[in-house]
């Protein structure tokens, strides 16, 4: 036998022992992991609401000027937080629910845990092959493990994907103060926000959306929840007896309540004028165009007078949304985000963020868009109302026949007509 | 050793071979082709995957009989050099350069078909835009017309009538795109700044896949959609609901009925 050939051999033989040192460390690592316990998040979150005195929630020293010190007693409150945030919802990757928060048939509120476990975590099938950790598979690379928004992706895309954590959506069938709908959410699921980069998830299975939606709304009241402590840690004295009335009842149930509350409080818009003819339709809009131009209304202020969603172009002042307007050079420079400017929308575009249904167009324009600039027309509370019913719906008439329009030549009956007549056709 | 070693290399045309011979009855093969002009693009791919296959076995063949031959154990005679032979470099420039001229003069009448033979005086059926990542569907409304008020709107659930020609306006809002239909031997791309007419004839109904066929991002992977062929009446009672649920004034009842629960 030739050298060659038994070195071959003995190649041969590592190579095996490789192979099988590989099988059974592959065998292992297949092995079932020893159950995990939790602990008593109950009790951790009891605790940990008795065991500080109120004096903790004070802010200690001016920020700008306060000494090491100062500043070790600032991070101290925000591990309290933390502590408090994590015993009362667990991890975005493995949640928690106090039972007064899980669904409660009777009283139509609450979160359906068995729901958000479905999405948390990480993704794979379970035995029945039933998909999990949704919300890692399809969500988390914009809006983040915890749903600030400030996924890897989320730098590269104008708008900025959504931080839930305020618990303010734009789009939705409820009043502006109100939160979305479930029916809100899974719309937006299914239809995608056309114009942005939120893409259509319309060919999942119905558990899967529902499974999202409910992890979504997990995720905005847990980030509301702990945004709203962490303002109570700065608080003045007066406020801070509020606030430590417990995260329960100070914080969370209020949260709660909002989300089961929104499902009552859907604008329902009265009938729409008869618009069956085209001249009918015609004379709408015209109706509408005289309320766009309105001064009450303001709508040429930031849409432009021709709809293009110019109006703002060349002002000192800018336009921001309010995840963006706080945002100052110094947050910039830790914040992964940079600040966007917010544009108006261009009404000749036909893209509508929020639907493209007249009932659509009515809401917006009934309930405006929260966290924008962009008011409601409709009644709101404390608010008299700019427009009626009707005068909203002549403005709808408006704005959806603004596409078809020629920008050039506004304002021309004839034009209305004939965009009416293929309308009607 | 040698001749082991040369048995080896025939392992690659016959486990080649076989594969292929295998995968067709065991579903490893084309999916199944409900189009009219599909027959024509999967005759060129099989007409070129036996010429391919015939060379790849004898080139492979040939490979296994000259380590056979000539293994250095068995093969004593010194090897001789030559300059190289005229007669065989004009064989092989002029066999494959006919079989290629061949192949383009054969499939010229398909790609008419589909590339060039656009079905005269018909409106578009549906305007598909790509974004990433996912299909925006435009149906013209009862008018008939693209870009009129009454235009029906959809994402991702591309629905079409069998039995007749149908006219995709292929557009991109921001990167290549391509439009695949497997099922249907459609795969066309989809460019920012045109529009590309497509068009092709189903012949049966069911659920197929839409895909993305272009690297398109980072979300390509989850780019698909659905594609439902159905009768000339289920797809115009579709169209319809989906047109009057665009008009909507009034929230519809079975939403209603889910907001309630």
């Amino acid at each position: 036998m030739t050298i060659a050939a038994r070195s071959d051999r003995r190649l041969a033989t590592c190579a095996l022992l490789a192979l099988g040192a590989m099988a059974i460390a592959g065998g292992c690592s297949t092995q079932v992991d020893p159950p995990q316990f939790r602990m008593n998040m109950q009790d951790i979150l009891q605790e940990a609401v008795e065991s500080h005195s109120p004096d903790e929630f004070r802010v200690v020293g001016n920020e700008e000027e306060s000494d090491k010190e100062d500043k070790l007693a600032n991070i101290a409150k925000l591990e309290t937080l933390t502590t408090l945030t994590v015993a009362a919802f667990g991890e975005p990757n493995e949640p928690y629910l106090l039972p007064e928060v899980r669904w409660n048939a009777e009283e139509k509120k609450g979160l359906d845990f068995k729901k958000i476990t479905m999405a948390a975590g990480p993704t794979g099938g379970d035995d029945a092959k039933k998909q999990l950790g949704l919300f890692r598979q399809h969500c988390v690379h914009c809006h983040g493990v915890t749903g600030d928004g400030a996924g890897p992706t989320a730098a590269f895309l104008n708008p900025h994907p959504r931080d839930y954590r305020r618990g303010t959506f734009k789009f939705k069938s409820t009043g502006f103060n109100d939160k979305p709908t479930t029916a809100d959410l899974k719309r937006t699921l299914i239809d995608g926000i056309p114009g942005t980069a939120m893409p259509s998830f319309a060919l999942l299975p119905a558990d899967q959306i529902e499974a999202l939606v409910e992890y979504v709304k997990y995720l905005s009241i847990r980030g509301e929840t702990e945004r709203n402590m962490a303002g109570a840690l700065f608080l003045q004295d007066e406020e801070i007896e509020a606030a430590r009335a417990g995260i329960l009842e100070g914080y969370l149930q209020p949260i709660v309540d909002q989300w089961a509350a929104a499902e009552e409080a859907v604008v329902r818009p009265t009938e729409r004028p008869e618009t069956s003819t085209p001249e009918e339709l015609a004379s709408s809009i015209e109706e509408g165009r005289k309320l766009f131009f309105n001064k009450d209304a303001q709508c040429t202020k930031c849409h432009g007078p021709t709809g293009l969603g110019d109006g703002n172009d060349g002002m000192a002042e800018k336009l921001y949304d309010v995840w963006n307007e706080k945002k100052t050079a110094d947050d910039l420079a830790r914040w992964l985000l940079p600040k966007q400017e917010l544009r108006p929308r261009n009404l000749r575009m036909g893209i509508y963020r929020g639907g493209g249904r007249p009932l659509d167009i009515y809401r917006r324009i009934h309930a405006g868009i929260p966290g924008t600039p962009m008011p409601g027309a409709g009644p709101q509370p404390g608010k008299k109302e700019t427009f009626t019913p009707e005068q909203i719906w002549h403005l709808v008439d408006y704005v959806r026949s603004l596409p078809y329009e020629n920008a050039s030549e506004p304002a021309e009956g004839q034009t209305h007509v004939a965009a009416a007549h293929s309308l009607s056709n | 050793m040698g001749k082991v070693w040369s048995f080896l290399f025939l392992l690659v045309p016959v486990l080649g071979v076989g594969l292929f011979a295998w995968a067709p009855s065991n579903g490893f093969w084309l999916p199944r082709d409900i189009s009219k002009h599909g027959w024509q693009i999967d005759h060129l791919f099989n007409f070129i995957l036996v010429l391919t296959g015939v060379v790849f076995a004898a080139t492979e063949g040939l490979l296994f009989w000259f380590l056979w031959r000539y293994d250095a154990k068995t093969n004593r005679t010194p090897v001789k050099y030559m300059h190289g032979s005229h007669n065989l470099e004009v064989i092989w420039t002029i066999l494959p350069a006919a079989t290629l001229l061949f192949i383009a003069i054969y499939q010229m009448n398909a790609w008419a078909d589909v590339k060039m033979r656009k079905p005269k005086d018909m409106p578009p059926t549906v305007e598909v835009t790509a974004r990433q990542f996912e299909w925006r569907l435009r149906y013209p409304g009862p008018d008939g017309k693209l870009g009129t008020p009454d235009d029906i709107h959809h994402v991702n659930d591309l629905h079409i009538p069998v039995d007749e020609e149908v006219l995709v306006q292929l557009e991109s809002m921001d990167v290549l795109h391509d439009f695949f239909l497997p099922n249907l031997r459609i795969k066309q791309d989809a460019v920012p700044g045109m529009s590309i007419p497509v068009w092709f004839r189903a012949t049966d109904t069911g659920t197929y896949d839409l895909v993305c066929a272009e690297l398109c991002g980072w979300g390509h992977y989850k780019m698909k959609g659905r594609l439902t062929i159905e009768s000339r009446a289920s797809f115009d009672q579709w169209l319809a609901k989906m047109g009057a649920e665009e008009q909507a004034t009034q929230e519809p009842a079975a939403a209603e009925s889910e907001d309630s629960q």
